[in-house]
């Protein structure tokens, strides 16, 4: 499979980060070695995005220091960085309102148009898939026929190349058609951007908790963007599935990394961790990263029992 | 979905620029694709503020040859001026100030474009202007917000010690605004998070990374 068919993905986590663990890298780590070796998928990108103070979750420190304590676990990643913008924000953010605004901000800074998964697009642009008939162009037996439609495709696909900043490769090839004219045509490599939501099956799970997510929320979530799912400790990720009619409608955009239960990584927790540190667990070491530790320390963070 | 107005934005670099180089020239394009990528800014005018003689910076050469250059080098560009203001002053002038005077310059050129209306017009505005007399918000709404464009080194010298007036710094981030840019990845974001000014105004400073630097 060339480059030009994978669809090039970006990692968005959303959660507390409370404090950020190994165990959130190794799931970064874990999940685009996973879409790699499908072939379908180029990671080109994670983001971590911590959750807004007003969550309001018991224990939840100031999104100053998780922010901090993010940026130090990631200092020697050269893809996965932290954004700050939910907790810029004036309120908590829904997960589904993160995922638009990396969206349209994606839009804005590539000009490209972002793929939904299952809408496909009437009109030829860069990033959507072409799952019908090959484009006439494509096969040189076929441009003998309908020189005219070649060279409007070839003069789209070069205007849409010029605002977006995703480079496509380019291939000319001449022609020559009934009338014994010259022509130049050109293919544009088609690049699929898409923003995928990676979690745990934690989140998975609470999709089939009444109540919690809204439907229309989890619609877009599941729906038009997909989601990443690296389990942890011996969840059934199947049987989660089948217990919301959402999930099970849109099977097909949950991709559920294999092979990441019985690592040891798998066991790590945010909750774990700052248990470890109250209680003055040496543990902590295989949990956290040093320089997340040291700042713990030095910002004295959580020391009292909560959450 | 966006249905928040679009603030239009004047970005001023202050700076020995000794000389102007394309890095400095390419810092305006990278802010203001920044900003503009937001969907929340647009960005009208970019000012280039040398310093002036009195600065006395070893290697300074004189102001009058590092405008010059400077000159040359934006006089192909539509959108960003150099500004002889602060090289003419005798002393030393802090940032702050030189925001300051830039910000009255803005505000007066608003007040100033109203008088430009024909006579047919020039009556009803009048009369719009003393029904909005009593609040500057309308004038304040109309004129450009003015930020500061400079590297995360200016970022940081926030923190030293005796270096800048607390006021000062509470002024430009709060008031007016801060575009950094940055190579170092989310330095700058270190150093907002742990200085509680900073902290305060951390929506009011753009972080732009430089990639892929030439």
């Amino acid at each position: 499979m060339t480059e030009t068919t994978k669809t090039h993905v970006i990692l968005l986590s959303c959660g507390s980060f409370n404090p950020i663990t190994k165990g959130h890298i190794h799931m970064f780590e874990k999940a685009r070695e996973y879409l790699h070796k499908t072939g379908r998928f180029i990671v080109i990108g994670g983001i971590i995005s911590p959750v807004h103070d007003s969550y309001g979750k018991p224990g939840l420190v100031s999104s100053r220091h998780r922010l901090t304590m993010c940026q130090l676990a990631v200092q020697s990643s050269d893809w996965i960085r932290v954004d700050p913008w939910e907790c810029y924000q004036d309120t908590w953010q829904t997960t589904c309102s993160v995922l638009e605004h990396h969206r349209d901000l994606m839009k804005r800074v590539t000009g490209c148009i972002l793929s939904n998964v299952n809408t496909p697009s009437t009109t030829p642009v860069i990033g959507q898939p072409q799952n019908q008939t090959p484009p006439i162009y494509q096969s040189h037996n076929n441009m003998n026929h309908k020189p005219t439609a070649i060279k409007l495709w070839g003069k789209i696909s070069e205007s849409l190349g010029k605002i977006c900043c995703v480079r496509p490769h380019v291939d000319r090839f001449t022609f020559v058609d009934e009338n014994a004219n010259l022509g130049t045509a050109m293919r544009y490599e088609e690049i699929e951007l898409r923003i995928l939501l990676l979690c745990g099956s934690d989140l998975l799970e609470s999709f089939c908790i009444p109540g919690l997510w809204k439907d229309s929320d989890m619609e877009v979530i599941v729906g038009d963007f997909g989601i990443v799912v690296v389990p942890r400790d011996g969840a059934d990720t199947e049987r989660i599935m089948n217990h919301s009619s959402i999930l099970r409608k849109y099977k097909d955009n949950i991709i559920v990394v294999k092979d990441a239960t019985n690592h040891p990584m798998a066991i790590v927790s945010s909750t774990k961790s700052r248990l470890a540190l109250q209680h003055g667990d040496g543990h902590v070491v295989d949990y956290l990263s040093q320089p997340v530790i040291d700042y713990i320390l030095q910002s004295q963070l959580y020391i009292n029992a909560s959450g | 979905m966006e249905t928040h107005s679009i603030t239009t934005v004047v970005l001023l670099a202050c700076g020995s620029f000794n000389p102007i180089t394309n890095m400095h020239l390419r810092m305006f394009e990278l802010a203001r694709d920044h900003l503009e990528d937001t969907g929340q800014y647009r960005v009208v005018k970019g000012i280039i503020s040398p310093v002036g003689d009195g600065y006395k910076k070893k290697g300074l050469i004189e102001a009058c040859h590092r405008l010059e250059m400077a000159k040359l080098a934006t006089e192909n560009s539509g959108w960003i001026t150099v500004d002889y203001w602060e090289s003419l002053q005798p002393e030393w002038v802090e940032t702050a100030k030189v925001i300051r005077h830039h910000h009255e310059k803005l505000l007066t050129a608003e007040q100033n474009n109203d008088e430009v209306d024909t006579v047919k017009y020039t009556k009803k505005r009048r009369i719009e202007e003393n029904y909005f007399e009593g609040s500057s918000h309308q004038k304040r709404r109309d004129s450009p917000q003015l930020m500061l464009l400079c590297g995360a080194d200016v970022l940081e010298s926030f923190g030293i010690p005796n270096m800048w007036k607390q006021e000062d710094i509470a002024e430009i981030v709060g008031r007016f605004g801060l575009v950094c840019i940055t190579r170092s990845g989310n330095d700058p974001y270190k150093f907002i998070h742990q200085s509680d000014m900073l902290w305060t105004y951390r929506k009011n400073i753009h972080v732009v990374h430089r990639v892929g630097d030439q």
